[in-house]
């Protein structure tokens, strides 16, 4: 039985053969034309994704430093909320039906699913566009989105392997009594999680497409994030905003990024519920990713960059 | 002194920088009203109507908030800039030679080549979010009042600020691609509610090794006539522009000792 690494090595002897052959001034345009379809374009993202968990192990302090950096960051979160339990008995205000235990795991897996789709991916694209690197990245055999999403699924495995998962289980330790999960439930949960991280990807490549307008998006990005945090539920399950306000951030595309995926996780559901829920999430990542295509097309027709 | 005098000079050319670019500036004042309602919505959501953390009732929490963001906003505007990029750029890629050829002491200078004014949003946004909650509470403001709000916030911003460059300076030592800036950063996320829904250790990591909960919870506490209770210490305010003194020269005199560590990477 061939191995993903097998398969893999025979793709990209492919690719080097054809390549050696083809990449040719005009070849790029070609390539770029069969993108996802063609075995050298899935073997040369295979490739950048493996480059990019490599590039993270290069600096294990930078992973320690990372890797600390989360849970101090959403601790507060739960201390929180396991002091109004203490002191009130009972969480109150809008949360005064939501259990403590319910809470905690919620935050729990809102906050590691955090920790691996949080990549700065707006970032990156806008360092590329800051410091002209852009017209590199547009000669390679790969579309830009192609290849800082093969970048992203890299990362979001380096991530989950070693931020995600020492991470949840710093979580049981700490409040292992309060986290509870049920595990036949993890399979409807795996392809919500999927739409999320495709989804999370496609808005941060979204505004770092800005600075190809803007230039400088750092600002945009940061307000950006936070509006996602509060309109994906991150902070605050989105059940427990006041009825107006859940009815609009529901009908926004963020929910699909944690609230969603955790609702499956904490509330049982119909198939046809999950199935539904499933292919709107689909439906609204689809949609993004054509949008994101349209801008960059538009950026690109309109994008000057000054040679040195 | 020759510092004081050019931080005018400073602060006009970069104020000239932030305008070219003033669409990010709205979105970043954007991004902290967004910011703010996330916080309010989370406590809001989650503490009862009428209860009380150990004397800190839904508005006096605010007046944390708004508080730790008027002391955050103000070191950010001078320290932020330096905290995300020293290691990188100026020790790593070598930017720190331009600093040591020029007629300027090196930390004045990185300090006033890194302003970034984009933070005042955060501080409009604390002072904003300090007298709704001052007014929610029925806080009298009065010249003394708001002198001792300015020194005690002014103190904070220097505690964060004394911090934020003896971390940095790790770098001369611990040379690395990530700052350290990240792990303190989200630690000062935990000082936007009371310390003492914290277990003793945090609570005593806050005030003692890094005091970021120094900075902010003491002074708010005192500033708000709350009662210390469970042990938590009471810091008069008088006492913080003097231990403000004392962190910000620590930072300077780590920064000074590495400074004599740094060897260009030549590039």
């Amino acid at each position: 039985m061939p191995t993903v690494r097998a398969f893999f090595a025979k793709v990209g002897a492919g690719f080097a053969k054809e390549n050696a052959t083809t990449l040719e001034p005009g070849a790029s345009a070609r390539f770029n034309r069969i993108g996802g379809r063609s075995r050298q374009a899935l073997f040369a993202r295979y490739m950048v994704g493996r480059t990019a968990i490599k590039e993270t192990l290069c600096y294990p302090a930078d992973v320690v430093i990372e890797f600390v950096s989360y849970p101090l960051a959403f601790m507060g979160y739960f201390f929180f909320v396991l002091a109004m339990a203490a002191h009130g008995g009972a969480i109150g205000g809008d949360a005064a039906g939501a259990s403590v235990s319910a809470l905690i795991t919620y935050f729990s897996i809102a906050w590691m699913l955090r920790m691996i789709v949080d990549q700065g991916v707006d970032g990156d694209v806008a360092a590329e566009v800051q410091s002209g690197d852009v017209a590199l990245a547009l000669v390679r055999p790969l579309p830009l989105a192609g290849f800082f999403f093969a970048r992203f699924v890299g990362l979001g495995l380096a991530r989950l392997v070693y931020y995600g998962v020492p991470a949840w289980l710093l979580l049981m330790l700490l409040f292992g009594d309060e986290i509870r999960v049920e595990p036949a439930r993890l399979i409807w949960f795996l392809p919500y999680a999927v739409i999320a991280f495709r989804m999370a990807f496609e808005i941060q490549f979204a505004i770092g497409l800005v600075s190809f307008f803007t230039f400088v998006n750092q600002q945009v990005s940061w307000s950006f994030d936070m509006l996602v945090r509060l309109a994906s539920g991150l902070i605050v399950p989105l059940s427990l905003f006041p009825p107006v306000v859940a009815l609009w951030l529901e009908a926004l595309p963020f929910q699909y990024i944690y609230y969603r995926p955790i609702q499956v996780l904490l509330e049982p559901a119909t198939p046809s519920a999950l199935l539904s829920g499933l292919a709107i999430g689909a439906a609204w990542t689809l949609a993004l990713h054509l949008a994101n295509r349209g801008v960059l097309a538009l950026a690109l027709r309109r994008h000057v960059i000054y040679g040195s | 002194m020759r510092a004081l005098a050019l931080l005018p000079v400073f602060l006009a050319l970069h104020l000239k920088v932030m305008l070219q670019y003033r669409a990010d500036f709205v979105m970043g004042a954007v991004g902290q009203v967004i910011y703010t309602l996330l916080s309010v919505a989370f406590i809001g959501a989650v503490m009862m109507p009428g209860a009380a953390l150990d004397g800190w009732r839904f508005w006096d929490v605010m007046f944390l908030l708004g508080f730790g963001d008027v002391a955050f906003g103000l070191s950010a505007v001078f320290f932020f800039r330096v905290f995300l990029s020293f290691e990188s750029a100026y020790i790593i890629q070598g930017r720190l030679d331009q600093l040591l050829l020029q007629p300027l002491a090196v930390l004045p200078a990185l300090i006033l080549r890194n302003i970034d004014l984009n933070h005042l949003a955060v501080v409009i946004k604390g002072v904003v979010v300090v007298a709704v909650a001052a007014h929610m509470l029925d806080l009298a403001w009065s010249a003394a009042r708001v002198a001792e709000f300015v020194l005690l916030a002014a103190s904070a911003a220097a505690i964060y600020g004394g911090l934020y460059i003896g971390f940095v300076s790790l770098g001369f030592w611990f040379r690395r691609r990530a700052s350290l800036a990240r792990p303190v950063l989200s630690l000062n996320y935990l000082t936007q509610y009371p310390l003492t829904i914290y277990p003793g250790p945090v609570q005593a990591l806050l005030t003692f090794v890094l005091p970021l909960g120094l900075a902010t919870f003491y002074p708010a506490q005192s500033f708000l006539g709350i009662a210390a209770t469970n042990g938590v210490a009471e810091v008069a305010p008088w006492m913080m522009p003097l231990l403000a003194l004392a962190v910000a020269a620590f930072g300077a005199g780590v920064f000074h000792l590495g400074l004599r560590r740094y060897v260009s990477s030549g590039t």
